[in-house]
């Protein structure tokens, strides 16, 4: 299996630091005391981590019930999409299965 | 002793207590043009020097000592003892003193979220403008401030982590320029001091704020509108709506404290946007612009 | 002679409990005092251990307040450095040691509680340390407003690297293969202190120092390298180091002045308990004082240093200042870079320094 079957998982945010505020969503990272603004389509990644980790697989499945684009484009912007998340050190791997 | 001559004394002596907003001031000096300046700005905020044991700021302005001030006089800002920035020409003493103090508060009041904005109150409701140098902000915030608004502050709000309201700093609203003019002309009842020439700013002249703004200092205001003023010669004065996203990125770019307060700060600011209307105003005209302001809807968001 | 606003902060150092005794004009000098020895956050923090907060008037609670809000800050911001350096060397395989305030923070020190601090200092292998600043820079560590000659300066005279910037976040680190420089006259061994390193949990290859380690670093950081601007802010953390290994380790005494002499470094190890004792009762057993005799200087150089880390440790403000505060703080400064490096090195580097320094806002007796 390859690295992207990994599930990811949002990083743990207080409910007081995630505000949804139409098409954006406003995160604030204590860690390191970034503000980041977050538009479609990362809203849509982010919100769908949301609800608990998540494979690329599953993810994937998750974003096409909900959005009529050619299989390839959908699955390049959601890789995209996790990469910036990671950079903004808002996901990460979930840790069952860093330890199996 | 007179009130002059206390006031003498004191910023001659162990220093005058002034209390500005929710800070206490020790100030000592002795120029002439501080004396002057605090006489007229200050004197409905003076403290009894012996009730007063203990103050946030202890600031002394000094003449330059040393060769070159025989020359060119200049006035030099101490905090406790410490001069943390360079001296400026001794005609500018008193706006050095307002800057000075600005930095003190900046440095110190992390039981605020600070922002470079002015404050205003109308009803209990608060109107909160972040404005770059340059936006017209002061002569708009005057302008409100002798038409009915409350004035909280000019150039600095404090919005309080603790209650998520914005307290009162009140201090003179700087003027610059043409705007000295159109204020006084305006509004005979401004008491506004003695311009200040060739300062970086150009000419500078302040605005003592009016009696409400001091007589109820201590009152906080619920955050109701936000807005971005900027002035555009010949534009055309409206405002519209702003996504509260960029509002927030824009709020605490203007925050002077924001990366020290962390998380109380975001809440903070973040609430804020929550309970305001968010709004960019064009501003071109004062009048029009005065009219769309008393305007706003009650409530914000 | 003791002046007040000294004394007061001792005692406040020493017995937070007793801050109820403070009257408001107290609190009115300790606060201006606390803020220039950046000791604001940490009596805050002492303070509240106590239990004794709400015996503090709220105006001077305030500042207290508003310094741990900074120093909490710098403290989450220390651990997502950290963590960030992790990330960047350790799939290098360059092991990190944390020192000072990083290596308090990390470990959970008492001492780190309310404690203000700037910037993160590690120290590599020296084999290593050029290929840790290539992957630092990866990450974003540059380093920026160093001119040729102060580039120089520190690589090759200092045991460092210029500080670090980090790009986007400004965080400054300062990366050490050695806690002397090469050309100091003490020579502590830096593989000594690898070989006692402990581990840091959760952060594979990176290090703390041994509990000794830590205390004699600091030490010599103060008594041997520093400039005082920050003494008795640098001298409380010591007291603290002390007190809490000594009261988790019955033999830590006996480790201490070994570990001391194993690394060259019992004269500052000397200095550190003979003026915290002095300033803020630091419990020295006698055995140490004992064994730490043949560290002791002789009497003429102990009562010059007496006479200059008396006045040099004092806070550096005008209420604590006598007449010969601030030759004092010169002699130490000279001293400092004296013990740094040798002779025919220094004078040149001071007399660039002073050319080059911009002229700084001279601390005076507020009369107008």
């Amino acid at each position: 299996m390859s690295v992207f079957e990994e599930p990811l998982e949002l990083i743990s945010l207080s409910v007081a630091h995630v505000r949804a505020w139409g098409e954006s969503v406003v995160v604030y990272d204590q860690r390191c005391g970034e503000t980041h603004v977050l538009q479609p389509p990362l809203t849509e990644l982010f919100q769908a981590l949301q609800e608990g980790p998540m494979t690329p697989t599953a993810l994937f499945e998750y974003l096409e019930q909900r959005y009529e684009a050619a299989e390839g484009e959908l699955e390049d912007a959601m890789h995209a999409g996790l990469t910036q998340l990671r950079q903004h050190y808002l996901i990460q791997v979930a840790p069952e299965s860093r330890s199996a | 002793m007179t009130g002059q001559e206390t006031l003498k004394a004191g910023l001659r002596g162990a220093g005058l207590p002034i209390q500005v907003g929710p800070f206490v001031v020790r100030l000592r000096s002795r120029l002439d043009r501080i004396e002057r300046s605090v006489a007229l700005f200050y004197d409905r905020q003076l403290l009894p020097a012996d009730g007063t044991p203990f103050a946030d700021f202890h600031i002394t302005l000094a003449r330059s000592s040393g060769l070159h001030a025989v020359w060119r006089p200049q006035a030099r800002f101490f905090l406790d003892g410490r001069s943390p920035f360079r001296p400026l020409p001794l005609a500018h003493a008193y706006p050095l003193f307002e800057w000075g103090l600005n930095w003190c508060i900046a440095q110190h009041a992390h039981d605020f979220l600070m922002i470079h904005a002015a404050v205003l109150e109308r009803d209990g409701q608060a109107l909160v403008m972040p404005g770059e140098p340059g936006a017209g902000k002061s002569t708009l915030t005057a302008a409100l401030a002798l038409s009915g608004w409350r004035l909280l502050s000019d150039e600095f709000a404090l919005l309080s982590l603790e209650t998520g309201r914005l307290v009162a700093l009140p201090r003179p609203v700087s003027l610059k320029n043409a705007a000295i003019d159109l204020i006084r002309e305006r509004y005979p009842q401004a008491i506004i001091g003695p311009s200040s020439y060739d300062t970086s700013k150009g000419t500078v002249a302040h605005l003592k704020p009016p009696d409400p703004s001091i007589e109820r200092m201590d009152e906080q205001a619920r955050p109701a509108w936000l807005v971005f003023p900027r002035f555009a010669v010949g534009g055309r004065d409206h405002l519209e709506p702003l996504a509260p996203a960029e509002a927030l990125q824009r709020l605490v770019g203007s925050s002077f404290n924001y990366s020290v307060v962390g998380a109380a700060g975001f809440e903070a600011a973040a609430d804020l946007i929550e309970q305001s209307a968010c709004l960019n105003l064009e501003y071109a005209d004062l009048d029009a612009t005065l009219g769309l302001l008393n305007g706003l809807p009650e409530g914000g968001a | 002679m003791t002046r007040p606003a000294l004394a007061q902060m001792l005692a406040t150092l020493r017995e937070p409990a007793g801050v109820s005794e403070r009257s408001p004009a107290d609190w009115d000098l300790l606060v201006r005092v606390a803020r220039v020895a950046s000791l604001e956050g940490r009596l805050q923090a002492l303070i509240e251990d106590a239990g004794a907060l709400p015996d503090v008037p709220p105006a001077p609670r305030r500042h207290l307040h508003a310094a741990r809000v900074l120093a909490d800050r710098q403290h989450v911001m220390v651990r997502w450095e950290v963590a960030r350096i992790h990330e960047a060397l350790a799939p290098e395989q360059i092991p990190v040691m944390l020192l000072k305030g990083a290596a308090y923070v990390m470990a959970g020190l008492p001492c780190a509680r309310g404690r203000q601090f700037s910037d993160v200092d590690i120290m590599v292998p020296k084999a290593q340390i050029q290929q840790a600043e290539q992957h630092l820079f990866v990450q974003g560590w540059v380093c920026e407003g160093y001119d040729a000659y102060d580039q120089r300066y520190y690589r090759q005279w200092m045991h460092e690297l210029p500080p670090l910037t980090h790009m986007r976040r400004k965080s400054v680190l300062d990366v050490h293969h050695t806690i002397l420089p090469p050309t100091a006259r003490l020579h502590p061994d830096p593989a000594l202190l690898w070989q006692a390193a402990l581990p840091l949990e959760g952060y594979p290859g990176v290090y703390i120092p041994a509990p000794v380690d830590m205390v004699l670093h600091s030490a010599t950081h103060l008594f041997h390298d520093g400039e005082l601007e920050n003494g008795l802010r640098d001298l409380a953390d010591l007291d603290a180091l002390l007190r809490h290994f000594a009261n988790e380790d019955p033999a830590f005494w006996e480790r201490l002045t070994a570990r001391a002499f194993e690394m060259d470094l019992a004269r500052p190890l000397f200095y550190a308990l003979r003026y915290g004792h002095e300033f803020l009762q630091t419990p020295v057993p006698d055995s140490v004082i004992r064994a730490l005799a043949p560290a002791r200087p002789a009497l003429p150089l102990l009562a010059l240093m007496d006479a200059l880390f008396r006045r040099g440790l004092k806070p550096h403000h005008w209420s604590c200042d006598g007449g010969l505060s601030g030759v004092a703080r010169w002699l130490l400064y000279v001293r400092s870079h004296y013990l740094r490096m040798p002779l025919h090195l220094l004078v040149p580097h001071l007399l660039r320094k002073a050319i080059k320094e911009h002229r700084k806002g001279k601390r005076e007796r507020p009369d107008a």
